[in-house]
């Protein structure tokens, strides 16, 4: 069965320190410090594109295993909503870009901050049907782009960063069963309009996640017959520390099972739980990771990752 | 329904977590003037929600309409159908 093998990570290099921007978005520093916990956000180079970043993400990837377990790849997928084009999928030009073979399905998946769940089920499902055994899963969704620095709501977000995620049949990590929700009633509270800029309602955010996570956590929990004492951490999409302070409360969680990770480059979106991942691959105490992604859509998704 | 009291309300915060300045609130003052910010006035005003079973709009928070302890109680007390 196919699972996660390995992560490489990829965080724009640049930086911007949101303490400087106290005064021309009327915060404080506390404010940023203890509510957004965001100090600085990521920002690629603007000639970058999401491809570009997921080559870095597949140079650390590449870094980071045998140079063999690389060959031979069958599967690429990326999940953006940012692509280098409206067309063609931002997954073709990343499998010439890294020289893989003719012989790979490449498509795209259209998703915000629960891709990377998402993406790993569809990745999972479409391999092993196919009995396809090598791929790879990136994330990539360069949000600079569509910020308007002036909107406080996204500005002290939002970062650039990328993630490629190795999939095969010997992974460290198999995925559990999935579970999935959608309100499309709330698309409006964070949408990208035609010549428009990113627009987030943050009240409509902080519901959705404060009403809909911990239900679909009891949810996931049910359906790999878990109890939540035997979860070794909890990785929620890293939105803000507000969130998931408030999330650790209402759901009952001990601080140290639910890591905050994004101080010093922001939320990255469908990267955010992958880059978080990869600082869990090596520690083999944690048996049971229950991963969810929450944001654009609305949409959530949830899973559990197992390690073999 | 029994009326809603400013203590019913100030019970709700406590639990948010939600920390105000000074140990007694000023009910006509608003809570932005006493601790809370943005952040905190959205989860206060999303467990008042929760708590009572109704949805403040956007429109009602930006005209002011929950901004004190005061206007809380009286918004909350009012029929179903004017709230």
């Amino acid at each position: 069965m196919i699972g996660i093998n390995n992560i490489g990570c990829y965080i724009a290099s640049e930086r911007i320190s949101n303490l400087e921007k106290t005064e021309k978005h009327g915060v404080t520093h506390d404010f940023i410090a203890e509510k957004i916990g965001i100090a600085s956000v990521a920002r690629k180079k603007p000639a970058e594109k999401a491809s570009d970043l997921c080559v870095l993400a597949y140079d650390d990837l590449a870094a980071r295993v045998a140079k063999s377990a690389l060959d031979d790849i069958e599967f690429l997928c990326v999940c953006t909503q940012n692509g280098d084009y409206q067309l063609p999928q931002t997954s073709a030009i990343v499998q010439t870009k890294l020289w893989i073979s003719k012989n790979c399905a490449a498509f795209d998946i259209s998703l915000g901050c629960s891709g990377y769940v998402y993406s790993l089920h569809i990745a999972k499902s479409f391999m092993d049907a196919c009995g396809l055994k090598k791929g790879l899963l990136f994330t990539s969704d360069p949000y600079s782009e569509i910020i308007d620095p002036n909107d406080k709501n996204t500005d002290l977000l939002f970062g650039d960063g990328a993630t490629a995620t190795l999939l095969t049949n010997n992974p460290v990590f198999d995925l559990g069963n999935g579970v999935f929700e959608t309100d499309g009633k709330m698309f409006e509270h964070l949408i990208k309009r035609d010549n428009e800029k990113l627009v987030m309602n943050g009240r409509g955010i902080f519901n959705f996640a404060m009403t809909h996570v911990p239900e679909i956590v009891t949810r996931c929990l049910n359906a790999n017959a878990l109890r939540k004492e035997e979860i070794d951490f909890f990785l929620f999409h890293q939105a803000s520390k507000y969130i998931i302070d408030n999330l650790r409360g209402r759901i009952k969680l001990e601080q140290e099972k639910v890591p905050f990770l994004i101080k010093e480059y922001g939320n990255t979106v469908s990267s955010s739980i992958p880059i978080a991942l990869r600082e869990y691959l090596d520690k083999t105490d944690k048996i049971n990771i229950l991963i969810c992604g929450f944001g654009v859509g609305l949409s959530i998704a949830s899973s559990i990752l197992r390690r073999r | 329904m029994a009326n809603i009291t400013h203590e019913d309300v100030m019970a709700i915060i406590k639990v948010t977590g939600v920390k105000l300045d000074g140990e007694k609130i000023d009910p006509k003052e608003s809570f932005s003037e006493q601790g809370a910010d943005s952040l905190d006035m959205i989860n206060i005003i999303f467990a008042i929600q929760e708590k009572y079973g109704i949805e403040i709009t956007d429109e009602a928070i930006s005209d002011g309409e929950w901004l004190t302890l005061d206007k809380m109680v009286i918004n909350l007390n009012k029929p179903l159908e004017q709230k």
